[in-house]
């Protein structure tokens, strides 16, 4: 570099550091990147496990929501990335059209991590029309799942019910085209039941020194004053010897069978309707 | 035979299938998303899963994937330039306003079934060929990547009746025939037929179509010679968050990285891949960077199984009849049985009956100091509550004495109702393949639920290594289930061996230990260590 180089160099460098500070001071540039996600504004998001059928809703309801009806399932494979999209609701009616970024977000246990990241700070609770959760409900998948769903959904609510009213949950009962599939009251039994269990297990530790027990999560979400998982769940059930039921979540818990393989859709999307209408 | 092949985006939709065997590539994703897959090559992966070999190329946000049956064996270039070019070709087709979906079939079934054809009829190495049980043994990242013999490039002829099922009569459609020198990456020249003359008129005028669209340069690489030639004025706007170098700030990165103790070579990959994931977008900004980079850290750190190990253990108290059983392994002074202990503890304030085992059976001392531990733990646990501890040794002694007394610990734990039998192992040295190769043993005969290793986050100590052999040391069938990492607390920020083990091994790490006392043992929190990573 010849010394010409260097002082233009100098005087674009002081230039530009005098500039952004200006810029700074005066508020131009914002500091904090908050809300500054593209994904910031009002949705559905839809949970669920590796092969409950989530990218095959997604495109379905993509395409209901275009008025492309009565098309074949889109064959998937497991979604290796998130899918953000728009569509205009409600799927009932064209004169009204609200639009609403549409989420399918893998199943995959590394990402639940970034899940909650999204969720949280991304998206944010405020801005989530509701939460379609996939189930897969053929005997086979739905027995050898049904620890992780539970999990995930106690995880899951200590998250949405910190909302005021909570989110609203439809539980997307799906494949009951299949000949061994699991009725939807009884999936909706078993889960509390399991979901039960989970709570009595975070209510018994009291007084637990092992830092394990300590967790200290939601500090690291930001989330200052923010009760822990054991205190949320005691609210929840108002006593500790009482049983866990959905109804006592703030949220509502819709469970509704249906099929995306067979179209059977409309329980799902008047469900939706309704969370856009009112 | 087994074989299919799909075009597929990351989405999870498939745009093209070759017949409707797609569920198998569920598995195979799994393997890419938690990167226990081997890349072979830059966007180029493996994976041997129920007796299938798969392959993938990826490009962008479009993967063409292919299996097969694993009793064969085919050259990794060959399916990697076969799986570009159907990639090319899918891309080429899809890029036009009306889609011949028609044509793509046919010219991709052409790439295919000819790749299909020259499959090596020679079996594979015996690993794959285990008969018992659905899944070929686990493969541990680390260990050398098993490679597929370099096949001569030279043009394969094959007996005309063995004809390829979608296009009925294709003779010597071998357009892969070409110069013996040239197969570098990306290089799709050799596709490029100089016997189209023997081809029947209609496959000719499909041949030749396709050796248009691979003939054609690859756009790819224009663009990244093109985007690497930003000038000042590129740096300068950078200052105010709009677009960023790429290249020049991932070399900042990947420094950052390595001062927080990440290893240079995996720094370099974890960067190489952002890099890769950003070399298609324009107007890529420095807040972009980061949470792409924050992003991929988590994924890193976030474990691909359930970590919930006490439900797991209350579980196998009400259903089994055998103690849970826990083993710890790590070399020498890392704090194995510090770790043990904390564990221990945490167990017995959860109410659950622990019977600690000492199968250290060569160090003088070492049972006496787990002694010191167990009775220190039965001081602090209440008398009343359905938690007790005790130890089980059985003395010194070498050779079978280990296996022996880690059995009779199982059964005494078993018939006195204990709920978690945890076994402390004698340290080693890594890297003594004599003092390892009884670890195989003692596994097969303990046959733990879970094999827990303590590593050391300090810097300078080769952690990696050990995790590596650690991770070997149980056979092809068995593999560490997660880490400790002790000794977090004196390191800082310098967290990078946490990243450097994982990556190693694609174990996760489930605790870290934070000091002295029982209580100082944490569950990892994946967020405070990226961003100490980050900051
Ligand atoms: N029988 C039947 N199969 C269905 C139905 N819905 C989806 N499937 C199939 O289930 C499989 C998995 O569906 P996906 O939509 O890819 O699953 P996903 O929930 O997106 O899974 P991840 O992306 O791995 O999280 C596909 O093979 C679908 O064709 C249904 O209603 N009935
Ligand atoms: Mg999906």
């Amino acid at each position: 570099m010849d010394f010409v180089q260097k002082l233009l160099l100098t005087v674009i460098a002081a230039l530009v550091i005098a500039l952004a500070s200006f810029a700074l001071q005066s508020g131009q540039i914002k500091v904090s990147n908050k809300n500054a996600s593209p994904h910031h504004k009002p949705s559905f998001v839809i949970l669920g496990n590796n092969g409950s059928g989530k990218t095959g809703l997604y495109y379905r309801l993509i395409e209901d929501s275009q008025g492309e009806n009565n098309t074949p399932i889109t064959n998937t494979v497991s979604s290796i990335e998130p899918n953000f999209t728009e569509i205009s609701l409600p799927f009932s009616s064209d004169s009204i059209s609200k639009k609403y970024q549409l989420v399918d977000y893998p199943g995959h246990l590394k990402y639940h991590q970034l899940l909650n990241k999204l969720l949280l700070e991304d998206i944010t609770l405020g801005k989530i029309s509701g939460i379609a959760y996939v189930i897969d409900s053929s005997s086979a998948q739905f027995n050898a799942n049904v620890e992780l769903i539970s999990k995930f959904l106690f995880n899951l609510f200590s998250v949405t019910e910190r909302k005021t009213n909570g989110i609203d949950v439809l539980f997307v009962v799906n494949k009951t085209d299949l000949f061994d599939s699991t009725p939807v009251h009884r999936i909706r039994t078993i889960l509390e039941t399991e979901i039960n269990k989970l709570i009595q297990n975070e209510l018994s530790t009291v007084d637990k020194n092992s830092g394990i027990d300590k967790d200290d999560d939601e500090e690291e979400q930001g989330i200052v004053g923010h009760e822990t998982l054991r205190e949320f769940w005691l609210g929840v059930l108002s006593s500790a010897n009482s049983k866990f039921t959905f109804d006592k979540l703030e949220g509502s818990m819709d469970f509704i069978g249906g099929s995306v393989l067979k179209n059977k859709v409309e329980g799902w999307e008047n469900w939706i309707d309704e969370k856009v209408v009112n | 035979m087994s074989q299919s092949l799909i075009i597929f985006r990351s989405s999870g939709k498939i745009e093209y299938q070759y017949n409707t065997k797609t569920n198998p590539f569920n598995e195979f994703i799994y393997t890419l998303v938690n990167e226990t897959s081997i890349e072979l090559d830059a966007n180029f992966y493996t994976a041997s899963l129920h007796q299938k070999r798969f392959y993938c190329y990826k490009r962008e946000s479009v993967y063409a994937a292919l299996y097969f049956d694993a009793v064969t064996t085919l050259d990794g270039d060959k399916v990697k330039s076969t799986l570009q070019g159907i990639l090319k070709t899918y891309n080429k087709l899809h890029e036009d306003e009306d889609e011949d979906v028609d044509k793509l079939k046919k010219l991709v079934e052409l790439q295919f079934n000819k790749l299909m054809k020259i499959k090596l009829a020679e079996p594979t190495k015996p690993r794959s060929a285990t008969p018992s049980g659905a899944s070929t043994p686990i493969r541990k990242p680390g260990t050398p990547v098993p490679k597929t013999p370099l096949s001569n490039k030279k043009m394969r002829k094959w007996d005309g009746d063995q004809i390829s099922s979608a296009l009925g009569n294709s003779k010597t459609l071998d357009y892969s025939a070409a110069d013996d020198s040239s197969h570098a990456v990306g290089d799709t020249s050799q596709y490029l037929a100089d016997d189209s003359a023997f081809v029947k008129e209609n496959e000719l005028v499909l041949v030749n179509e396709l050796n248009d669209i691979l003939g054609e340069s690859d756009d790819e690489e224009e663009e990244a010679e093109t985007s690497s030639k930003k000038g000042f004025l590129g740096k300068l706007t950078s200052y105010f968050g709009s677009n960023i170098d790429v290249n020049e700030v991932s070399k900042k990165f990947q420094d950052q990285l390595v001062s927080k103790n990440i290893a240079p070579s995996t720094a370099k990959t974890i960067i190489e891949k952002i890099q890769n994931n950003f070399s298609s977008k324009k107007n890529v900004t420095m807040p972009m960077y980061k949470q792409a980079l924050t992003d991929e850290l988590t994924k890193i750190l976030t474990p691909n199984v359930s970590t919930d190990l006490l439900y797991d253990i209350k579980r196998n108290s009400g259903s089994s009849n055998r103690a849970y059983v826990i083993s710890v392994v790590g070399v020498n002074g890392v704090g194995k049985s510090t770790n043990l202990a904390k564990l221990a503890f945490w167990f017995l304030q959860n109410n659950m009956s622990v019977l600690i085992c000492a199968c250290d059976t060569f160090r003088s001392g070492a049972v006496e100091q787990l002694k010191v531990h167990v009775n220190n733990l039965k001081n602090l646990t209440s008398s009343d509550a359905s938690s007790k501890i005790d130890i089980f040794e059985k003395g010194y002694g070498s050779g079978d004495h280990v296996v022996a007394t880690a059995k009779l610990a199982i059964q005494h734990a078993t018939e006195q109702q204990y709920d978690i039998v945890l076994i402390d192992t004698a340290g080693r040295t890594h890297s003594n393949a004599k003092l390892m190769a009884p670890l195989k043993k003692f596994g097969d005969a303990a046959n733990p639920d879970k094999i827990i290793m303590v590593g050391e986050a300090l810097v300078g100590t080769d952690s990696v290594e050990q995790a590596i052999n650690f991770n070997n040391a149980f056979g092809n069938r068995r593999s560490l289930d997660f880490f400790i990492i002790s000794k977090v607390d004196t390191v800082g920020d310098l967290v990078g061996t946490m990243i450097n083990m994982v990556m190693a091994t694609k174990v996760p790490i489930l605790f870290v230990g934070t000091g002295q006392t029982y209580t100082d043992i944490k569950r990892l929190s994946v967020n405070r260590v990226v961003e100490m990573l980050m900051s």
